[in-house]
Order: structure tokens, then C-alpha cells, then sequence
């Protein structure tokens, strides 16, 4: 007999008439720093067509390079297919702007399978010249259904936060190299027209200001924030030690944090404290210790035995709320909440899959939340059922879903199972209502048996911007935020330079911000050059402190060098539908911190 | 009334076919046609309406691609080298898939045609969608459908010729598919708009234009095409045979695409089917695209066609061989199966191989 070695491979019972048709998307996401096959036997043979003294392009080491239609160039890693052949695509911005998947922009390739469109849909697509699509209503559909697909689905978002979590554990920079390049970037801002602030430029003072959140009630709140944000507003506010975007936890670890007031001194006037989590989150086990100037709070993820590994990632938000004497409305502070599996995840006992199943159920978290206009909900669910009982004609079982809405059901479509695993994915219709509540049925039906599961939905505001009526004390903060992180030997294999994996000739390189994390540079501690500077510096005999000076001052101006860099592609981006063929590549600017590394290595080593 | 030009007073049928068969180079070409009697295109103005005007008997001539003066605009339609090689592979599959569909009425006149390529390729092939076929397991049926996939590649190939004293290129694409007769080669393998393939939803062009676009990018292509034998409907057996060059009228501005036909109704010269037999020509098509411009080039093109054949014919309905200047060939399954490999390489497979369902779009 023929069967399908395992893999996630889900396909749709029924299908509905209406619209264009239907298109299937196939989503791979490589491992970290695995090549694919090169072509055979061409790679290490030189190029028939070859000048004798010509000089052959790098291969790029990007994980899905191999499966681009030429490396480097044409980053068409969203293709659209029509009989196989491939008619449209996209590049990775894709990723990182619609599906906020930056982490994942070199690693994940998106199959879409257009054979099920209706032909007129397809005679709109297509052109004469054969060269994109057109986009037009049936184009504009197509795109707003993959993005709804993909942008919500818990196997990508957990890849995505296992990326964050290896790039958060980088060794943070120094205080040192900090002071001095917040003086540089301070001095540099000194000529400057203009700044930007916000969510652009995320950071410990402005990254949340619109981000939104579930609050219950709207209601007045001062907040952190700069002069661009709410109206201004007096008394302290909260900060949080270590000041960080997101707070991960892995289970069974404990993770601590101070929460103040600023000033500190206005923490003797506090006259009520709170710590929630929104959802709540029941294994999220909470130690407040009161100090002198504030609280600290525990946080311990304890992981339940019996816990389903398909519940990873699980978020929530800190919420802390204090009032303080003299100050009406509640002073607020949010942190988002990411706890992931640990590193090596045992592998999930299977469960024994059986001729005759015995039940189903969700093992999504819950409560289930479908965004009014968001992306599609995947609700994970398993049966004990061999997954060949859904197979055949007919199937000796079928999967019936039925919906209780108090509007207008939402379609829904239920994937194969994999073994035992499979998921329900929920679109977020129009004409759905904030506040609702659905019930859904899940029934498994067999020869003479019915199973059967449900599960609530919550349908919910899509976040916005909330009412904020105040500004930190002393003004806005003038410089972005920044996390600044050293790249040592060891964490080569992340592909954080410039989307690729370290080598001794990189120098740095640097992430743009987004809303959960800021503008993040990145220094490669272990460059060959700056390591046989080093090297010299000891064999010299320098003291320990002149030592760090120097690398200090080289790791300062790196930085500042990228800041510049970043500060420069910006003001690209703003301008791009002008200037596109302005925007530097990922490669130039890799060259150019390669050169001014080197330049600020030569210039130490002959002034020294 | 015009007779057709016959090639036996200028050449040797079976000689000519067998230099013709093997040219590769613009002075190949040349070569060839030095050997004919052709009235210079500036002599002879094809008119759509009244094509014996000024025709001169005992020569050939150069008519217009899909009998259209104006075809220029509907030819270039390439973008980037590697498409037009697509657009004629798929037409090599095509060949394939209807060389099974016409051997299936002869046997069943009434039998319903297939619904889709890869609907066609299940029936006629028993091959799933080649992205499957690295997920199939080890039994004895699993092996017996790779064979089946193996043994198709070797029916259509693509091979990539570089010619080094002229430092010219050349991309032929050869399918052992149903083939034209060659009274029927400039209705069909050399029409342009118009269409044989609009009632058969099993094959995936309709109006014959991918393919030609790769004339517009190479200095000549020629094309041979031999029907199979079994699938004559009473046509003559043989070779049909010509040139096809991008020609720039003096004076005027509207270049067009041309081919050598030996008749006023767009006729290609042939040769006997003993004389294609003699030169070992069997039934199927072969087009070779000469000078073909690579672009920038200059490095890598032998690497490059590779990727880029798995990038733009990303899941193929059927696989082919390449054979990128080298005796050798590989095999293009496509990306969507080269994704699927990956699997089979235990830890280093990737993180993530999800399929959704499909989605309805528009509602």
C-alpha cells in the first residue's frame, strides 16, 4: 500500500461554489542555516560560458536561496502557481510587513496554488505578457485570503517567537559602549531637522503608546509616552527593571522584575497596586515582594503534566495599574507576555490512534478570540481516530462543525487530520460584532458513533490607539531607543547579519524596530579583525581598562555608523515610491560596515 | 496555382535533414540556408489577403510567424531568459499529454476527456503532483510510480549549448510527444491567436504564444517536427522542417518574426518520412532557439538554469531533464518537490511543511 510519510499536510473536505474559487497555500519554513541541495554537480564546476580571469559570484548561504529563481536577486519566496507553473510573486516584505513574521523572512517560501480559480477569475489574472498578475478585485482578494491564512497561524507564530527568543538571549551591550554612543547619536541629533518618534522608533519610552490593548473599560490613563502622544498630564508613572518590550518565560523558570514609580520617590504616595494578565493565564504563577521604591514581581510559568505543547506560544499582558495620593486617573504600564517551550521539546506521547475513536477535543488555549476583521482563527483540535477514517468515498468518518452566532456565521474549514492533529480555521467574517459570543460544535460522526467537542468565541475590537492624557516628566526623549547586542563565535549560526550567519569579516548589523521590539544593532564581538587587535593590544601588554577603553570606542562607532545606516534607509523608505533604486541592498550595507570596520580598526592600530 | 517547393533540387532530403538536425550555431544556420534558393525578404511582401503575390515558384520564402505581419508585439513577450524555456517545456508536456489523449480516442472514441493537466497526467501516467512524490513511501508501488516519473523526464529535455568559438548559446527543447505532420506545422507549432487547444481543458495553453517568445530572444530558432505514426489520420508521414529569424524591413520600423515556408499558404519544407527515418528522426518536436541572449550572463548561466527552471515551473505537471552543457542530465521535478525532499533529511528537514485547505477566494 502507498502512503504519505508524515508531515503537516491539510486539506479541505468541501468546498463552497461562490467568489473566484478556491486557491490552496503551501507554507514551508527551513531550518536555521540548512542550505538546500545546490544544483547537481554545477556548483563546483566553473561556468562553461566563464571568462578565464572572471570572478564568479558568492552562493548565497540564505536557507531558502536554493529555492529562489536566482540567489541574491528576485527574492520570490511568495509564488503564485497556475497549473504548476509559477505566474506571480512576491518577495519577503511580504513577511515581514503583512504577516509580521521578520524573523522568519529568510527561512519561509509560500506555495499558492491557484488551479482551483473559476477560468474567468484566471483570464483576469493572467496576462499576454505573462508577467505578474494583474491586480486587479480578483488579485486583491486572493492577497487579502493568504494574509488572513497565514497571519494568524500558531505554528508560524511559535517559529517566530523561538526566533526572537535566540536573538533576545544575545549578550546585551555594555553600559559603557551605551553612554557613548547615546552621546553620539545625541550629538548627531543636535543638526538634526527633525525626528521621528513612535512606534517607528520603538523603545523603552515609546514603544507601546499605539500598540492598544483589550482594556475593559476606556478610561484615562497616564502612560509613559512623548509629546506626540495624548495630552499633557502630571504625576508619576510606572517603569518597569529590566525595561524590556516583551517578557519571555520558559516553564518552570522564574523571571523578575522591579516595578516603580518615576520618580522613585513618588512610590510613598501610592495608594493602590495591581498585577493582572489579560487573558489570565492559570499556570502563570505571581510573587509580589514590596520594596522600598516599588515591587517585585515573580513570574513562574509552572507547566502542568498534562499540558499540550500545541497550547505554545502562550501570551498574555502584564497590566500593572498603581493610583497615587493626589492623582485621579490610574497610572498604567503593559508588557506583553511570551512563554514559549523549552529549547528541546520532548516529543508529545503519541497517542494510540484507533480503528474505533473515542473522542475529540481543542487543545487550542482558550479562550478563543476572533479579531472583527483579522485574520483567520486556527483552533487546534484531536480525535484518537486513524487519520484514514476520514479518507476514501465516502470516508468511513466525517467532521461536521455547526456554529451558534447571534449575527452571521463565520465559514469555517476543518484541515485532515495528521495524526490525530488537525484545526479548524475560522475566518473572521464581515458582519461580525464585538462582544459576541459563538458556540461552535464539533462532531465527529462514524458508524453508529457521534464525538463531539465545542468551544467558545470571543469576538473582539481590533486593538487601537488608547486615550492617553500624559507625558514623562522632563519632556520627550529626544534619542530612538535602542537594544544593542553583541554577537560572539558561538551565535554565528544566527542569521541576524543582514539576514544571514556571521562570519569574521562581519562587523555588525542591524534590525529595524517594529511594535515589539526596537531598533536592534547588532555588533559581532568576534570579528577576525577586531580580534587580533585585541590580540595586539594584550601581546602589548596594555592594562585591562586601556584595553576595554579602545574596544569600547570601536564598538561605540560601529553602532553609531549603523544608527546613521538606519536613520538613512528610513528616510529612503519614507520617499520610496520615488527613490526605490535608492534603497542600499541588505549586501551594500553589509559592505559598508565590513569597510568601516576595517577602517576603524587600521585608524586605531597607527594612532594607538 | 503555386506548387510547393520541394527541398530534393537544391540538397540532399536526407543529408540536409541530418545537417539540419544538428545545427547550433548562427553559421550552422547559415550554412543551411546558403544551400537554398530563398527570395530576400525585401522581394517578397507577405499579404495577409492575396499571399501569392509576388511569390516566386521554386523558391522558398519568408512568411510572417502565425501568417500576421504584425506579430512582433504578440512574440516579445519575454521578460526574463529563463521564461521563454518554460513556455516551450510546457508545450513539450502538452505534446506528451495529448500524444496519451489522441492514443485514447483511437481506442475509446466516446471517452470523456480529462478535466485538468494534472487530472490527465493521473490518468494517463498514474503520477501524483510531483511535490507528493518524495513523501510516497518505500513499497513496491511507490517505486514503480518514481520510475514512471523518471522514465517521462527522459520524453522531454531541455539542453543548453554553448558553442565556444562563437561564444553563442543555444536552448533546445526536444519532446517525444505526439508531434505535427508537416502539412499541419504552420497551423499549429507556428500559429500565433489562434487556437487547436481551446475545447481541451486537459492541456494548460491556449493561444500558442508562451512558446514563440523565445524567438524574440535568440538571432535564429528552428523547428522539426515529426507526427506519431500511429496518430496519421491519413496525413503523409515525414519531417517537417524550418527557420525562424527576426526580420527588420528597410526603411520601416515594424519588425516582425518570419519563417522559411515553401508554399503561399504558409507550408513548411519537409522531407519523406524514409528520409526522416534515415536520419533517425522519430515522432515528437524538437525547437532550437540559437544566439539565445542570456541577458547579462557572461557567468553561471550553466548554473543558473537550474534554480531558475524549478523557480518558474515551480510544480510541474510532469518532470523533464536538463542538460546544462553537459553530457549529463538532471532531473526537474520543481521546487514544490525539492521543498518536499528536504523532509527526508531527518533533523535538517524543515521546521515547518504545512498545507491548508483550499480556501475559497472572493467571498
Amino acid at each position: 500500500m502507498t502512503t504519505i510519510n508524515g508531515q503537516i499536510d491539510k486539506r479541505l473536505d468541501s468546498v463552497p461554489a461562490e467568489g473566484h474559487g478556491t486557491i490552496a497555500i503551501r507554507v514551508v519554513v527551513l531550518q536555521k542555516g540548512v542550505a538546500a541541495a545546490p544544483a547537481p554537480a554545477t556548483t563546483d564546476e566553473t561556468p562553461v560560458d566563464a571568462q578565464p580571469d572572471e570572478i564568479l559570484p558568492e552562493m548565497d548561504k540564505r536557507p531558502v536561496s536554493g529555492f529562489l529563481e536566482e540567489s541574491k536577486r528576485g527574492k520570490q519566496c511568495c509564488v503564485f502557481l497556475i497549473n504548476g507553473q509559477r505566474q506571480h510573486s512576491w518577495d519577503n516584505q511580504f513577511i515581514v510587513r503583512d504577516l509580521e513574521l521578520k524573523y522568519l523572512r529568510n527561512r519561509m517560501i509560500v506555495v499558492v496554488d491557484c488551479d482551483g480559480l473559476k477560468p474567468e477569475a484566471t483570464a483576469e489574472l493572467m496576462q499576454g505578457s505573462r508577467h505578474q498578475f494583474y491586480e486587479g478585485q480578483v488579485y486583491d482578494a486572493l492577497a487579502v485570503r493568504v494574509v488572513a491564512t497565514l497571519k494568524g497561524d500558531p505554528d508560524l507564530r511559535r517559529l517566530e517567537e523561538e526566533a526572537e527568543d535566540e536573538i533576545s538571549s544575545l549578550q546585551a551591550g555594555d553600559e559603557a559602549v551605551k553612554a557613548a554612543l547615546d552621546q553620539l547619536i545625541e550629538a548627531h541629533h543636535e543638526a538634526a531637522a527633525h525626528v521621528h518618534q513612535g512606534q517607528s522608533q520603538a523603545g523603552d519610552v515609546s514603544r507601546d503608546e499605539t500598540s492598544g490593548g483589550p482594556l475593559p473599560q476606556p478610561k484615562e490613563v497616564v502612560i509613559p509616552g512623548d509629546s506626540s502622544v495624548g495630552v499633557a498630564a502630571s504625576g508619576p508613572v510606572l517603569q518597569m527593571r529590566p525595561d524590556v518590550a516583551t517578557i519571555r518565560l520558559k516553564p518552570d523558570d522564574t523571571r523578575r522584575l522591579a516595578i516603580s514609580a518615576k520618580p522613585d520617590a513618588a512610590w510613598r504616595g501610592l495608594q493602590h497596586f495591581g498585577v493582572t494578565f489579560d487573558p489570565p493565564v492559570k499556570e502563570l504563577q505571581v510573587a509580589r515582594t514590596s520594596q522600598i521604591n516599588g515591587e517585585e514581581v515573580a513570574l513562574t510559568f509552572a507547566e502542568p503534566d498534562d499540558l499540550d505543547v500545541d497550547e505554545y506560544p502562550i501570551e498574555t499582558v502584564l497590566r500593572a495599574t498603581a493610583m497615587f495620593e493626589g492623582h485621579p486617573e490610574p497610572r498604567l504600564l503593559e508588557r506583553r507576555v511570551v512563554i514559549t517551550p523549552p529549547k528541546i521539546v520532548p516529543p508529545p506521547t503519541p497517542i494510540p490512534l484507533k480503528d474505533d475513536p473515542t473522542f475529540i477535543r481543542v487543545t487550542s488555549r482558550q479562550p478563543i478570540k476572533i479579531l472583527v476583521g483579522g485574520p483567520d482563527v486556527h483552533v487546534k483540535l484531536r480525535w484518537d481516530g486513524k487519520d484514514e477514517l476520514i479518507a476514501g468515498n465516502p470516508p468511513a468518518w466525517s467532521f461536521r462543525v455547526t456554529c451558534e452566532s447571534p449575527s452571521v456565521e463565520p465559514p469555517t474549514f476543518l484541515t485532515r487530520p495528521v495524526n490525530g492533529r488537525f484545526e479548524l480555521l475560522v475566518q473572521a467574517t464581515v458582519g461580525l460584532k464585538a462582544g459576541e459570543q459563538i458556540k461552535f460544535d464539533i462532531e465527529a460522526v462514524g458508524p453508529g458513533k457521534t464525538l463531539a467537542t465545542a468551544f467558545l468565541a470571543d469576538v473582539i475590537e481590533p486593538p487601537t490607539p488608547r486615550k492617553v492624557s500624559s507625558k514623562v516628566s522632563g519632556g520627550s526623549q529626544r534619542r530612538p531607543p535602542y537594544d544593542l547586542r553583541y554577537v560572539m563565535r558561538n551565535g554565528w549560526g544566527e542569521e541576524t547579519c543582514w539576514g544571514e550567519q556571521w562570519t569574521g569579516e562581519d562587523s555588525g548589523s542591524f534590525e529595524e524596530p517594529n511594535p515589539r521590539s526596537p531598533l536592534t544593532i547588532f555588533i559581532n564581538h568576534d570579528m577576525d579583525l577586531l580580534t587580533t587587535y585585541r590580540d595586539s593590544l594584550l601581546a602589548k601588554k596594555h592594562a585591562e581598562s586601556t584595553i576595554q577603553q579602545r574596544i569600547n570606542r570601536y564598538t561605540a562607532h560601529v553602532a553609531f555608523h549603523l544608527y546613521q545606516m538606519y536613520e538613512k534607509k528610513r528616510q529612503v523608505q519614507a520617499h520610496a515610491a520615488e527613490t526605490v533604486e535608492d534603497m542600499p541592498s541588505e549586501q551594500q550595507m553589509k559592505d559598508e560596515i565590513r569597510r568601516v570596520a576595517r577602517t576603524l580598526v587600521k585608524l586605531m592600530e597607527v594612532t594607538q | 496555382m503555386v506548387e510547393p517547393t520541394s527541398l530534393s533540387p537544391f540538397v540532399e532530403p536526407a543529408e540536409f535533414i541530418s545537417s539540419a538536425i544538428r545545427a547550433a550555431t548562427s553559421r550552422d544556420v547559415e550554412a543551411l540556408l546558403a544551400q537554398l534558393s530563398i527570395t530576400p525578404d525585401e522581394h517578397y511582401q507577405f499579404d495577409e489577403l492575396n499571399p501569392e503575390s509576388g511569390w516566386q515558384p521554386g523558391c522558398f520564402h519568408w512568411i510572417p510567424v502565425g501568417r500576421e505581419r504584425g506579430n512582433a508585439g504578440r512574440i516579445k513577450l519575454a521578460n526574463q531568459p529563463v521564461n521563454p524555456i518554460a513556455e516551450r517545456t510546457i508545450n513539450g508536456m502538452e505534446a506528451l499529454i495529448e500524444l496519451a489523449r489522441q492514443r485514447e480516442l483511437t481506442a475509446a472514441p466516446t471517452s470523456i476527456s480529462p478535466i485538468t493537466p494534472r487530472d490527465a497526467v493521473t490518468r494517463y501516467f498514474g503520477l501524483p503532483s510531483l511535490d507528493q512524490l518524495p513523501k510516497l513511501d518505500d513499497s513496491d508501488q511507490s517505486k514503480k510510480i518514481r520510475t514512471i516519473a523518471r522514465d517521462l523526464a527522459r520524453k522531454l529535455r531541455v539542453r543548453l549549448l554553448w558553442d565556444k568559438s562563437a561564444r553563442e548559446f543555444a536552448v533546445a527543447v526536444e519532446d517525444d510527444g505526439i508531434g505535427q505532420p508537416p502539412a499541419a506545422i504552420h497551423r499549429t507549432l507556428l500559429s500565433l491567436g489562434s487556437t487547436t487547444k481551446a475545447d481541451k481543458p486537459y492541456l494548460i495553453g491556449v493561444f500558442g504564444q508562451g512558446g514563440s517568445s523565445a524567438c524574440a530572444v535568440s538571432k535564429f530558432s528552428w523547428v522539426i517536427s515529426r507526427r506519431a505514426p500511429d496518430l496519421l489520420f491519413g496525413e503523409p508521414d515525414g519531417v517537417g522542417w524550418t527557420v525562424i529569424r527576426h526580420i527588420f524591413p528597410k526603411g520601416r520600423r515594424d519588425d516582425y518574426f518570419a519563417y522559411l515556408a515553401c508554399h503561399p499558404d504558409g507550408l513548411v519544407p519537409s522531407v519523406a518520412a524514409g528520409d526522416a527515418d534515415a536520419a533517425g528522426i522519430h515522432h515528437g518536436t524538437r525547437f532550437v532557439h540559437i544566439g539565445y541572449d542570456f541577458g547579462r550572463g557572461g557567468s553561471a548561466i550553466t548554473r543558473q538554469l537550474f534554480p531558475a527552471l524549478n523557480h518558474v515551473l515551480y510544480n510541474p505537471i510532469l518532470p523533464f531533464e536538463i542538460y546544462a552543457a553537459r553530457p549529463t542530465p538532471d532531473v526537474i521535478y520543481g521546487n514544490g518537490y525539492r521543498l518536499s525532499l528536504l523532509a527526508s533529511r531527518g533533523t535538517h528537514g524543515p521546521a515547518l511543511d504545512k498545507i491548508f485547505p483550499p480556501q475559497p477566494v472572493g467571498v
